[in-house]
């Protein structure tokens, strides 16, 4: 835990140790994200790349107040790979009905880790229906607010208040169970 | 500030990763500005993260076997060595300023694409560049870049005479020499490397004849 906040203060003093260091740890589990978004594993490559060049870049990216420059980084990797995702859909007019359900095709990854998913799972079984059906749209559907609002016949507001109360309870269900 | 102030809602839309760019920006502007959206979004972050973490077994802090396999994969894309991050440097620094030049097709663009774009975050905190300043009615399209630790350099010209040569002006007295390596075109850009330099205050382009028709501005942000 030390050792996380020592590297989160270097990062914001932008010390180039820090990036080295933030590399090493986190890249291979920032790949492995953009990666189940994004599907190919250059294009996966390149998204985290070009993401932590502009965080480093950018004076106003992450601060200490945030927490942990971990989940900055792992959210800063889904929304620009679902950016990149949806900008491609977009551009090529795909239909976006291939739910991102196949983690598997990482081969030369780490094998997925079935106790892990199903703690995932069961964290999400705790959801009421409404809550969960919204949040596993967002979270493995890789859908954006209005995909979800339309896909499920629901207003907009309504999918942003159960968004929220479903993500509320997440975490208190996550970190109820922490490691 | 009342509660409707905060875009609490759109927070957790943010870290699901359900808002479009645009709105995105607006959250960054906010949360920029404020520390209880900021830690708010943290938390949901949090929560992400640690769906994240059910999903994807990977590296972590605490776990050796996952740090390693972090360390393999990073270390295939991190060339250790200093040297070897040179052509990269010259693509990186060319990236960021593209416009100086106004072109990045140099064999660099390539490792640009291939090797990490990331590096030259890294890179540009090792080195640095400089743009020549044309002397008199002479039209200089030229830059070099080097490494703070003065142990290179490299010149990158368009359009140049290839019969220019490189002098530098050293720290001390600020007394020029001519380096005797020669530009080597590439189509209209040339370039001229040098591994192992003299330490350098600045350069000077020079005719053959010695006039000096670019240098510099001195000192360039060298060493520190
Ligand atoms: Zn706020």
């Amino acid at each position: 835990m030390h050792l996380a906040r020592d590297l989160e203060q270097a990062f914001v003093e932008r010390d180039p140790q820090a990036l080295d260091t933030v590399y090493s740890l986190y890249f291979a589990l920032l790949c492995a994200v953009a990666r189940s978004t994004l599907g190919g594993e250059s294009d996966a490559e390149d998204c985290v790349h070009d993401l932590m060049l502009r965080i480093w870049l950018s004076k106003d990216s992450y601060r200490l107040e945030r927490g942990a420059l971990r989940s900055y980084l792992i959210v800063c990797v889904r929304n620009e790979a679902l950016a990149r995702k949806r900008k491609a859909a977009r551009r090529h007019a795909l239909d976006v009905h291939a739910m991102r359900m196949n983690v598997d095709d990482s081969a030369d990854f780490a094998a997925v880790d079935h106790v892990e998913l199903k703690r995932l799972r069961d964290a999400l079984r705790t959801l009421p229906d409404a809550q969960r059906a919204v949040v596993e749209l967002a979270y493995f559907g890789d859908r954006s607010q209005s995909e979800i609002s339309s896909e499920l016949g629901l207003p907009l507001g309504t999918v942003k208040s159960r968004v929220a109360a479903g993500l509320q309870k997440l975490a208190a269900e996550f970190t109820g169970k922490s490691r | 500030m009342s509660a409707g102030d905060h875009p609490l809602e759109d927070l957790a839309l943010y870290a699901l990763g359900m808002l479009d760019t645009d709105r995105r920006d607006d959250i960054d502007a906010h949360v920029d500005a404020c520390s209880s959206c900021a830690s708010a979004l943290g938390a949901h972050e949090a929560t992400v993260a640690a769906m994240v973490d059910a999903e994807f077994p990977t590296p972590e802090l605490t776990s050796d076997a996952r740090r390693r396999l972090a360390h393999r994969r990073s270390a295939m894309r991190t060339p250790r060595n200093i040297a070897s991050l040179r052509g990269l440097a010259v693509a990186a620094v060319l990236a960021l300023a593209v416009g100086v030049l106004g072109v990045v097709d140099l064999r660099q663009r390539d490792a640009l694409r291939d090797d990490d774009v990331f590096l030259s975050a890294i890179v540009t905190s090792h080195f640095a560049h400089a743009q020549f300043r044309a002397i008199g009615g002479a039209h200089v399209d030229a830059k070099v870049v080097y490494d703070r630790g003065g142990r290179w350099y490299e010149v990158i010209a368009r359009d140049i005479d290839p019969s220019y040569r490189v002098a530098v002006v050293t720290r001390d007295g600020a007394i020029a020499r001519e380096r005797p390596e020669r530009f080597v075109a590439r189509g209209r850009t040339s370039v001229l490397a040098i591994e192992t330099p003299e330490a350098f205050a600045g350069f000077e382009l020079r005719t053959r004849d010695g006039d000096v028709v670019a240098r510099t501005a001195t000192p360039s942000k060298g060493g520190r």
